[in-house]
């Protein structure tokens, strides 16, 4: 195809996706046609390739209800665990069987919630995507020292489903909150989950998420946290299966001083193409990153790593570390990653790594050697790589068997 | 030697990798009840032996023989030689993260009992079957819950290498340079290990640049090898000799200087 033919086909798509949800804001529908979809001459989704996305047929994507059939196959809910679901219309979440009621300190936002505010420079599709298109929402407030534990599980129905959650957190000083947002697309989707949440002093916010889809889904997810100084934030993504998956987190330390994790394990399969573009922007002094990105990569597929990480001279202190990972598994696999340190400050620990590698020789032997025959050892391997991420998943996942999932699906 | 059966018969082995030969000619026969101690300086064949025998795919074997109690282990996947009894201890044991040793111990001590015609051990009858082995090592328990060797020091790798050899209760045990890195402690704690475990049916190679390992563990037999083949053969008290001597006498009496002196159609 021509980029002729490109740029035509683009646009095309997204007048076919506006034409469709003709209600939005005007003003939405203007910022999301003046910035277009992104091209390969745009520096941050230069290997992104977003056939997967065009290939879908924007006239036809619809809410889709919650599986009503998935249900029972859930683990049973956690006491005191809010666990909430897709409503039959596929625009509401509603609360699961099990569920506990909300605890106290715990207030929801009824009105609807604004489109996020996005500054000129950012380049995430999700939010602009997102304030176009219709979507269950959840607004939560918590109050000072309010503890919430809450699964959000997203099972569309049906093909050629949209699903566009946004869920937006506040939480006052001192607050906790434990998360695990579960999304599965069977089928054909466009998946544009947003999460926004905003950390006061001492805040505690322990993000999971796991990300499933299939060849025909695209997932464009976004995440933008901003925390205040001593409050500590912890996210932890699992995403397989889709057959293109772009995750933008983004992290705003507004004075510095906070405390930041994020984990990332993708396994990209077929001719899938998995991208994390992770952003973390230090406002002030002392804050600390702790980043560890690990993907696995079969048959034809392509993973893609771009870790910003932002230091300006205000920002003294900081301590960043951050490390990539990827293992091929096939020769034909792609791989490109990047770390992308802006260090201004001068009195920093920032440091960044990044390793491609098959299976050690060394390693499979060892195993051999002990009587494991090569496939059980280069599972156990496997088990091994993906470990380390996992058990940084937030308690709540363990009864959702994350490692086994991703495992069964990494040997087809 | 005494009429114990064979068990690891090595016949003028010839071994390459990327097209230099490594070992010009090995011959070692190891028999049941015994222990031998093959020594050396760096670099003369000792570890490429020990993987060779282990069945490292990075080598190959142009010439020669490995027979394992009378079958030979041409074409054998490390695995199976491994399920059949032959142990090898890493010199430098590899950490592999996320691995939990537990499950690792777990899973090879189980394909060993499934050759041996034994039952598999599950998760709990395996951690009771672990913990008698675990008191031959003096291991902390709690090191059964980290990743396998990493983080571990020196001597904890090497007592997790004997741990392992415990379980697996090989037929013969090669164990290239266990004592490296030792302190006298965990080099007493794991030669006591190694002789509680060599009795009657089993034999084991130890692979050793120093007397003091052989103080604690008494071989009958010491090997020394020098440019890829093993020159000179003696009793415990060859070992002695060498701590006295070093080496060069022994290259010297041999009347080989390198490799190229034993190429194909000049050795003996």
């Amino acid at each position: 195809m021509s980029a002729g033919n490109q740029v035509s086909t683009r646009s095309q798509w997204l007048e076919s996706l506006l034409t469709t949800h003709a209600n939005a804001p005007l003003a939405s529908q203007g910022e999301l046609r003046q910035a277009g979809l992104p091209h390969g001459r745009v520096e941050d989704w230069r290997f992104t390739d977003l056939a997967p996305l065009l290939a879908l047929n924007p006239a036809v994507l619809r809410p889709r209800g919650g599986a009503q059939a998935a249900v029972a196959s859930w683990p049973a809910v956690e006491q005191g665990v809010v666990r909430l679901m897709l409503a039959a219309d596929g625009l509401t979440l509603v609360a699961a069987p099990g569920s506990a009621p909300w605890p106290a300190g715990v207030e929801l936002q009824t009105e609807a919630l604004a489109p996020y505010p996005l500054n000129s420079e950012a380049t995430d599709l999700a939010p602009r995507l997102q304030a176009v298109l219709p979507g269950p929402q959840l607004g939560i407030n918590l109050a000072a020292g309010a503890k919430l534990r809450l699964e959000v599980l997203l099972e569309p129905d049906g093909a050629d489903a949209l699903l566009a959650p946004r869920l937006a957190m506040e939480l006052a000083e001192g607050a906790q909150l434990e998360l695990w947002l579960r999304i599965w697309c069977r089928e054909s989707a466009l998946c544009l989950p947003l999460v926004t949440a905003h950390l006061a002093r001492n805040a505690r916010f322990q993000e999971g998420q796991g990300l499933e889809g299939c060849s025909a889904a695209v997932l464009l997810a976004s995440s933008h946290v901003q925390q205040a100084p001593d409050s500590h934030y912890e996210r932890t993504a699992l995403v397989q299966g889709w057959g293109l998956a772009r995750q933008d987190p983004q992290v705003l330390q507004s004075a510095g001083q906070a405390h930041t994790q994020l984990r990332d394990l993708a396994l990209a399969t077929g001719q899938a193409i998995s991208d994390l573009h992770s952003r973390v922007r230090f406002e002030g002094p002392d804050g600390r990153l702790d980043q560890l990105q690990k993907a696995l990569v079969d048959d034809q597929a392509h993973s893609v790593f771009n870790g910003s990480v932002q230091v300006p001279r205000l920002a003294q202190g900081t301590d960043a570390a951050q490390l990539s990972r990827h293992l091929l598994l096939s020769s034909r696999a792609r791989v490109d990653t990047k770390p992308e340190l802006e260090i201004v400050a001068d009195d920093v620990r920032c440091s960044h790594g990044a390793t491609v590698s098959s299976l050690a020789d060394d390693e499979l032997f060892y195993l051999q050697s002990r009587g494991i025959d090569r496939d059980r050892a280069s599972s156990l391997l496997m088990r091994g790589f993906c470990a380390q991420i996992v058990a940084s998943l937030p308690p709540l996942a363990a009864a959702w068997q994350p490692l086994e999932r991703l495992l069964a699906n990494a040997h087809g | 030697m005494s009429a114990s059966p064979a068990l690891l018969e090595i016949t003028n082995l010839r071994v390459s990798v990327a097209d230099q030969e490594i070992l010009c000619g090995v011959n070692l026969t190891v028999q049941a009840g015994e222990i031998h101690a093959l020594m050396g300086r760096n670099g003369s064949g000792k570890s490429t032996l020990s993987k060779v025998i282990a069945g490292h795919p990075d080598y190959t074997i142009t010439a020669g023989s490995i027979l394992f109690q009378g079958q030979d282990l041409a074409g054998l996947a490390p695995e199976e030689r491994a399920r059949a009894g032959l142990f090898l201890g890493f010199q430098y044991p590899v950490e592999i993260p996320g691995v939990s040793n537990l499950e690792f111990l777990r899973v090879s001590t189980n394909a060993r009992r499934q050759v041996l015609g034994l039952e598999e051990l599950d998760t709990f009858s395996f951690e009771d079957h672990l913990q008698q082995r675990l008191e031959l090592v003096q291991m902390d328990p709690s090191f059964l819950e980290r990743s396998l060797n990493e983080g571990f020091s020196g001597g904890e790798k090497k007592r997790n290498e004997i741990l392992q050899m415990a379980l697996l209760e090989p037929v013969v045990a090669i164990l290239d340079e266990t004592d490296s890195g030792l302190d006298i402690d965990a080099l007493r704690i794991v030669a006591e290990g190694v002789n509680q475990l060599a009795n009657a049916s089993n034999a084991t190679l130890l692979i050793t640049h120093y007397q003091r390992l052989l103080e604690a563990i008494t071989p009958q037999y010491v090997h020394v090898m020098a440019h890829g083949r093993i020159l000179r053969t003696g009793g415990p008290e060859l070992a002695l000799e060498l701590e006295r001597r070093g080496y060069d006498w022994v290259d010297a009496e041999a009347g080989v200087s390198s490799r190229a002196d034993l190429a194909v159609g000049v050795s003996a």
